[in-house]
C-alpha cells in the first residue's frame, strides 16, 4: 500500500468517524493546550522578564558583604583588573565585563526637543563595557527602529545628518552599536593620582605612557610617540571626534585639539556654535594646519567650570533604560505635566548636558573640579540603568578620575560574567566566592525566580502529561472499540490484498491525524488562552512599567512540542488497538456472514 | 493452477482425529487439485468444510498442515508480504454476505483492491477497470450509488466486480448465489459461466445449489471435512 493511499483512507475513515473521534480527540486538546499554554507562558516570562533582568548564561557580581548588627559591610577585597583577571581564568568563564556607578553627585539638563522643555534632574550613571551588550544592542535596535535600508546617496557621514552615516555612497542609520563607544577625551591633571588606571599624569594631562611599548591585543596602529601612546596616521579621518592627524614624520599621530571658550560660561550654553570654541594651536603647528573651531559633531570640553580652556570631544554616548521610558510616561509626564513621549525611537539622538561635582540635595565639590559634558542619547538597553543614564566604561573612569581620583576609577562596582553554558553559571559563582564576589542582589533574586518559574513549568509540564496520558486511555478504548465496529472493513482489506502492516499502519495513521488535529486545535486553543490572559494581565499590570505586554513566547519549538506530545500520546494509545486490528481473522470474519 | 495435498485444518480446541468424525468445518487430509481455466463447484452440507477449504486457498487461514500451491507458490512458505500481493493480484473473492463497505459508492467499492496495490498509477487507472468490471456485470449505471441503494443480487454483482478489478486468475467464490433468489442467482451464475468460458479465469465455488454444481465442469464433495467424491 503506498503512503498516498494510506492517507487517502485516513482521511475517509476520519471523515466517517467524525464524533468517535471528537470525543477520543477532547482529551489531546485538553493536554496539548495545557502544555503549550505553560511552555508558552513559561518562555514568556522568562524572555521577556527575567533574561532581561537575568540573562542566560550571564551572572553580575559584586563586592561580598557582611552583615554585622544589620549593616552591611564590603569585606576587605576590591573589583579591579586584578579581579578581573582572575575571573577569566575560572572553567567555562568566556568573559567578564565590568561595571563602574558614578562616585559623585552630577545633575543633567535637556530633552527639549521631545518633552517641549529642559529637564532639570539628579544624574546617576554608570559606565560598562560595550563589548558586552553589542548583540543585545543590534537585537534591541532593529526591534526598536526595524531594519535598516539604505537610504538616499552621500559622499561623508555629514551628508546623512546626525542620526546617519554614510556607507559605500548611501546614508545609513548610525547604528546603536557604532555609537557607543567611548569617543575620547582629554583630562586633566596635577598628578597620576588624578589619572584613571594605566594613564599618567604628564604634562597637566593625562596621557598614555608607553612604559614598556605600546603592544597588547587592541594597540594596532598605537605607537610610542614623544613618550606617549598614540594612534598614528596618515588623515584626520583616521583620528577620534575631536582629535586631528599631527605631527610629521615618525611623531604624526592623532592628538586632541585643544580648545577655548570666549567664557566659562558659554559651556553652560546651548549654542553649538559657541559650544565649539576656538581651537588652540599647539606650539610650532603649521598655521592653517588645524581647524579654527572644535570639528562638527564635538564641543570644546572644559577641563573645569572655572575654566575657558579645554579639548574638543565628541558628546558621550548613553543608553537609557526601556524602564526609564515607562517611569516618565506612567509618573513623571502626568505628574511634572510633562508631553508623553511615542516610543524609544524618539529619544535616539536627543542630546543633554551633565554636570559633574553639583547635586540639588548635597553640597559636595568644590567648584575647581566641576566640569560639564555633553551626552548624546544613542539607544536602549535592559542593561542600562534604570534611574540613570549608561555610558561606555571608560568615559565612566575618566569622570571617576576627574572628581575621584586614580582609586575610584580603577575599582568596579561590579562585573557581569559571561559563560560557555548555563550549566556553568553555579561552579563559576562557586569559584567567584574565593575571590570575595558574590551574585549582586538583583541577579540572586532573578535566579531565585528562574528556579521557581523552572519548578513551575515542570509541575504544569507534568500535569499536562497526565492529562495527555488519560487521554491516550481514552484513545485506546475509542479505537478497541472502532477496531471492533470496523472487523469486516478490515477483514476485506486483508482479502483484497491488504498486508498486516498496512492494517497496523492503517490504525496508526489515524491516531497520528487525531493526534495532529488535537495538537493543532490545543495549540490554537493555548494562543487564544494567551491572548485572553493577556488582555487581562493589561488591564490589572497596565500601571505597572516594565510589564511585558506579552507575557507568552509561542515559538515554533513551543507549537511543535505540543503539537508532537499529542501525536506521540495518540499514537501510544493506539498502538495496542494497532496491533489488534492487525490480528482480525479474515476467514473468520468473513465467513460469519 | 490449484495444487492442495494432505490438508488438514483444526480449529483450536477440535481433535483432529475426534471420534464421533462430525466435527463442523474441520478439513481431514484433503487433496485436489484444479487445471487453469478449471471451473470446480465443492459441495457439501453446512459445515462440511467448503468454507473453509476456499479460506485456506485463499491464504485467509494460515493455521493448517499439509501442502497448498496456487499459482506455483507454496503457501506455507509465503511470508505475509507476498500472500498479501498473491491475494491482490492473482486472487478474486466473492462472498455469500458480499461483503461491501456501506460507506463507499459502488465504485469505491469495485476500486478497493488498487487502494492495496504497489503504485499509485494502479491506483489511478483502477477507475477505468473498475467501470469496465461493472459494464460486464451491468451495473454501469449505479457507479456513485452506495450498496445500501442495491438489491441482494445487484450487491453481489458489485461483489463479483470488485473480485474482477486485477482481471485474477483464480476466482474463489464462496456461496455466491446462497442469499439470492432462483433468477437472481442464475444471472450471476451466468456472469461465472462467462468469465470461465470467455476469460479462461480458474472457477472454485463452493455451492450446496444443484444447478451451480450442475453448471461446474468438476465437482467434488466435502463431507464432514472430508472429501468423499471427485
Amino acid at each position: 500500500m503506498t503512503p498516498r493511499a494510506q492517507i487517502g483512507l485516513i482521511a475517509r475513515f476520519l471523515g466517517r468517524s467524525r464524533g468517535h473521534f471528537a470525543f477520543a480527540g477532547v482529551g489531546l486538546v485538553v493536554g496539548s493546550a495545557t502544555l503549550a499554554f505553560f511552555l508558552a507562558l513559561s518562555l514568556g516570562i522568562r524572555e521577556r522578564v527575567l533574561n532581561r533582568l537575568y540573562p542566560v548564561n550571564q551572572a553580575e557580581l559584586v563586592v561580598e558583604t557582611v552583615r554585622l548588627f544589620g549593616l552591611g559591610i564590603e569585606v576587605p577585597s576590591r573589583l579591579d583588573e586584578a579581579s578581573l583577571a582572575a575571573l577569566r581564568t575560572l572553567p567555562g568563564v568566556t568573559g567578564a565585563y565590568p561595571k563602574q556607578r558614578s562616585r559623585f553627585q552630577a545633575v543633567l539638563w535637556g530633552g527639549r526637543e521631545v518633552i517641549g522643555r529642559d529637564a532639570r534632574v539628579e544624574a546617576f550613571f554608570d559606565g560598562l563595557d560595550p563589548a558586552l551588550i553589542r548583540e543585545e544592542l543590534r537585537a534591541s535596535e532593529i526591534e526598536v527602529m526595524g531594519p535598516e535600508h539604505p537610504g538616499t546617496a552621500c559622499a561623508v557621514d555629514g551628508d546623512c545628518g546626525s542620526g546617519g552615516r554614510c556607507d559605500a555612497g548611501a546614508c545609513l542609520r548610525r547604528t546603536w552599536w557604532d555609537g557607543f563607544r567611548d569617543p575620547g577625551g582629554r583630562l586633566a591633571c596635577r598628578a597620576d593620582s588624578g589619572c584613571p588606571p594605566d594613564f599618567a599624569c604628564r604634562g597637566g594631562r593625562c596621557v598614555v605612557p608607553c612604559g614598556e611599548g605600546c603592544g597588547g591585543p587592541s594597540a594596532a596602529g598605537v605607537a610610542c610617540v614623544q613618550g606617549e601612546c598614540l594612534r598614528t596616521c596618515a588623515t584626520d579621518a583616521s583620528c577620534d571626534p575631536g582629535e586631528a592627524c599631527q605631527g610629521a614624520g615618525a611623531d604624526r599621530a592623532c592628538r586632541r585639539l585643544s580648545c577655548r571658550l570666549d567664557d566659562p560660561r558659554d559651556a553652560e550654553s546651548d549654542d553649538a556654535e559657541r559650544l565649539r570654541g576656538r581651537v588652540v594651536p599647539p606650539p610650532g603647528a603649521a598655521a592653517g594646519s588645524l581647524p579654527d573651531r572644535c570639528p562638527a559633531g564635538t564641543y570644546c570640553a572644559t577641563d573645569t567650570v572655572l575654566l575657558a580652556t579645554g579639548a574638543c570631544e565628541a558628546p558621550i554616548p548613553v543608553l537609557l533604560s526601556p524602564f526609564l521610558l515607562e517611569i516618565y510616561n506612567r509618573v513623571a509626564a502626568t505628574a511634572l505635566d510633562l508631553r508623553r513621549l511615542s516610543g524609544l525611537e524618539v529619544l535616539v539622538g536627543v542630546p543633554f548636558a551633565m554636570k559633574y561635582g553639583e547635586s540639588y540635595f548635597v553640597e559636595d565639590d568644590s567648584w575647581e573640579r566641576r566640569a560639564i559634558r555633553r551626552c548624546r542619547v544613542v539607544g536602549f538597553s535592559q542593561k542600562a540603568m534604570d534611574f540613570g543614564v549608561t555610558m561606555p566604561l571608560g568615559a565612566a573612569q575618566r569622570a571617576n578620575a576627574m572628581l575621584r581620583g586614580r582609586d575610584a576609577a580603577s575599582e568596579f562596582t561590579s562585573v557581569v560574567v559571561t559563560t560557555a553554558r548555563n550549566e556553568d553559571l553555579p561552579r563559576m559563582i562557586s569559584d567567584a566566592q574565593v575571590l570575595g564576589l558574590v551574585p549582586a542582589p538583583r541577579s540572586e533574586e532573578a535566579r531565585k525566580a528562574a528556579n521557581m518559574l523552572l519548578i513551575l513549568t515542570l509541575v504544569f509540564a507534568l500535569v499536562s502529561l497526565v492529562i495527555l496520558g488519560i487521554s491516550a486511555i481514552n484513545i485506546t478504548h475509542t479505537f478497541l472499540m472502532l477496531v471492533t465496529e470496523r472487523r469486516v472493513e478490515i477483514a476485506v482489506y486483508r482479502a483484497v490484498g491488504a498486508r498486516l502492516l498496512d492494517i497496523r499502519l492503517l490504525v496508526l495513521g489515524e491516531a497520528a491525524a487525531l493526534g495532529v488535529l488535537g495538537g493543532m486545535v490545543g495549540v490554537a486553543v493555548a494562543w487564544t488562552l494567551g491572548r485572553l490572559v493577556n488582555m487581562v494581565a493589561a488591564s490589572l499590570l497596565g500601571r505597572v512599567p516594565g510589564a511585558p505586554a506579552d507575557l507568552f513566547l509561542f515559538t515554533p519549538w513551543v507549537v511543535l512540542a505540543g503539537m508532537a506530545c499529542a501525536v506521540l500520546f495518540a499514537l501510544v494509545g493506539a498502538w495496542v488497538p494497532a496491533g489488534r486490528a492487525a490480528r482480525t481473522d479474515p476467514a473468520t470474519v468473513l465467513s460469519q456472514g | 493452477m490449484i495444487r492442495v495435498e494432505h490438508l488438514v485444518k483444526t480449529y483450536p480446541g477440535q481433535a483432529a482425529e475426534a471420534e464421533d468424525g462430525r466435527l463442523p468445518s474441520a478439513l481431514r487430509d484433503v487433496s485436489l487439485s484444479v487445471a487453469r481455466g478449471e471451473f470446480l463447484a465443492v459441495v457439501g452440507r453446512s459445515g462440511s468444510g467448503k468454507t473453509t477449504l476456499l479460506n485456506v486457498v485463499g491464504g485467509l487461514d494460515r493455521a493448517w498442515t499439509g501442502r497448498v500451491e496456487v499459482a506455483g507458490q507454496d503457501l506455507a512458505r509465503l511470508p505475509d508480504r507476498d500472500l498479501s500481493l498473491l491475494r491482490n493480484r492473482t486472487l478474486g473473492f466473492v462472498f455469500q454476505a458480499f461483503h461491501l463497505l456501506p460507506h463507499l459508492t459502488i465504485l469505491e467499492n469495485v476500486t478497493l483492491p488498487a487502494w492495496f496495490g504497489t503504485s499509485d498509477r494502479d491506483r489511478g487507472e483502477a477507475e477505468g477497470r473498475a467501470r469496465e468490471a461493472l459494464e460486464r456485470v451491468g451495473l454501469g449505471n449505479r457507479a456513485s450509488d452506495r450498496p445500501t441503494r442495491l438489491s441482494a443480487g445487484e450487491r453481489q454483482r458489485v461483489a463479483v466486480a470488485r473480485a474482477l478489478l486485477n482481471r485474477p486468475a483464480i476466482l474463489l467464490c464462496d456461496e455466491p448465489t446462497g442469499n439470492l433468489d432462483a433468477s437472481t442467482g442464475a444471472a450471476v451464475l451466468d456472469i461465472f459461466l462467462e468469465l470461465n468460458r470467455r476469460d479462461g479465469t480458474t472457477l472454485v465455488i463452493a455451492t450446496h445449489e444443484p444447478r451451480v454444481s450442475e453448471a461446474a465442469g468438476r465437482r467434488i464433495v466435502l463431507e464432514a471435512g472430508r472429501m468423499v467424491e471427485g
